[in-house]
């Protein structure tokens, strides 16, 4: 953790997806705040504990198959609406509409969480300058397959909606990344003027409520792993009661709370 | 002791302790985590779920009184591709925030509109008093009624 801050906060990491549906994935390591206001000094001070080597990114978005964009956001959704303004900062840098973002808690598994946690304010402040360049290096990656696969100049294509257009032709950002086994990484582009943004700053409706009315297991208790046991809390009977002693003992099956 | 019922349409037996309260039978031997723990007194309403028919506080319902039963989850009220008139509505409102009380709040309702189809705010008031901790009251309230509108009307359809 010590050596962190010698890492740069700009490497970006191309792979296959990482989820089972990924064809194009991006990542980055994001430890210190880019956050420049007053009230973030905490943010921009703290250096979080990273456990990572520097090379094992803890921010990631891919695009399906399906031609959607899947972002594991480090940061958890709790009701504030934080998975809505990631996928915002998202859309309006790589021209795709904000529906078809899925914003997912990223699992320990895919990557290291981020060390900082979720609160104070920070987690929009901190992503913001990160994920707006990695969306627009995707946009980028994305064009230039497709002129390949299209066979016109890169410049000569617009992108909407997740589909890039160009000379009559066009084609959606899956179909454009499909089968692409080497990548070049390029410069991160000018990003765009706030003001030109379509999502960013404009009431769009939250990104989670399918899975929200649905009752999808998405929430930390929902969790199970193999040989998982469940345990609870039994609480004392009377006032003023202490613990006096404690044992451990092989439950087969569940005793009735 | 073994105990069979019907959830979510499908038959189920389970071999469990008779007065496993019924929320755990159906989230850690059934896998369904739809329904949530809040509070293990049936004071919240989080863990609501329907026996036959009726919105049921499942932390404090023992298993074995749910045998021969129909037992309705969240999983079992919709579908992504169809869904149930109540979560249609909690979509247009955007009542979640972070969701975790709401398919307790769903299902109340679910049990509500078909005892009371056009409820009033009085009724909403006397019947729906699960706890959500965001305070998603307001939003709810609106979506409460507008489940009721698209209850009856996709009931008219069907008829």
């Amino acid at each position: 953790m010590s050596n962190s801050k010698s890492v740069s906060r700009r490497k970006f990491l191309v792979r296959a997806g990482i989820g089972t549906l990924g064809v194009l994935a991006l990542g980055t390591v994001v430890f210190r705040n880019p956050a420049r206001r007053k009230i973030y000094e905490l943010a921009e001070t703290i250096v979080p504990p990273y456990s990572g080597t520097g090379t094992e990114a803890n921010l990631w978005f891919e695009i399906t198959k399906d031609n959607q964009v899947t972002l594991y956001s480090p940061k958890v959704e709790m009701g504030q609406g934080l998975f809505t303004g990631l996928a915002q900062i998202v859309a309006d840098e790589l021209d795709v509409d904000v529906t078809q973002i899925q914003v997912i808690a990223a699992a320990t598994a895919t990557g290291i969480i981020d060390g900082l946690s979720t609160g104070g304010s920070i987690s929009v402040a901190s992503l913001w300058q990160p994920l707006r360049e990695m969306a627009a290096t995707m946009r980028e990656m994305v064009k230039s397959e497709a002129a390949k696969k299209m066979g016109v100049e890169a410049s000569s294509l617009t992108t909407s909606n997740g589909i890039v257009s160009g000379g009559g032709k066009s084609m959606t950002y899956a179909e454009a990344v499909a089968d692409v086994t080497k990548w070049k990484l390029p410069k991160t582009p000018a990003l765009r003027s706030i003001k030109n943004y379509n999502f960013v700053g404009k009431p769009v409706k939250r990104v989670d409520l399918v899975p929200k009315v649905l009752g999808d297991p998405i929430f930390g208790m929902d969790a199970e792993m193999p040989d998982m046991l469940h345990a609870c809390i039994v609480r004392k009977e009377h006032i003023g009661a202490t613990l006096k002693a404690w044992m451990l003992v092989k439950q087969n099956k569940c005793q009735a709370w | 002791m073994k105990i069979s019922f019907n959830i979510n349409g499908q038959p189920q037996t389970v071999d469990v302790d008779g007065n496993t309260p019924l929320l755990w039978v159906v989230r850690d031997v059934l896998h369904l985590k739809g329904t949530k723990f809040g509070c293990g007194k049936a004071a919240c309403g989080a863990c609501t779920l329907h026996v036959e028919g009726e919105a049921v506080r499942s932390c404090s319902y023992s298993v074995k009184f749910a045998e021969g039963k129909r037992v309705t989850t969240i999983e079992g009220l919709g579908t992504k591709e169809n869904l149930h008139p109540v979560q249609q509505a909690w979509i247009e409102e955007v009542v979640p925030q972070c969701g975790y009380c709401q398919p307790g709040f769903m299902m109340a309702t679910a049990a509500l509109i078909e005892k009371v189809p056009n409820p009033t705010d009085e009724d909403i008031d006397n019947n729906i008093v699960n706890i959500c901790r965001c305070a998603t009251y307001y939003r709810m309230r609106k979506a409460i009624h507008r489940a009721a509108e698209l209850n009856q009307s996709s009931k008219q359809i069907d008829q």
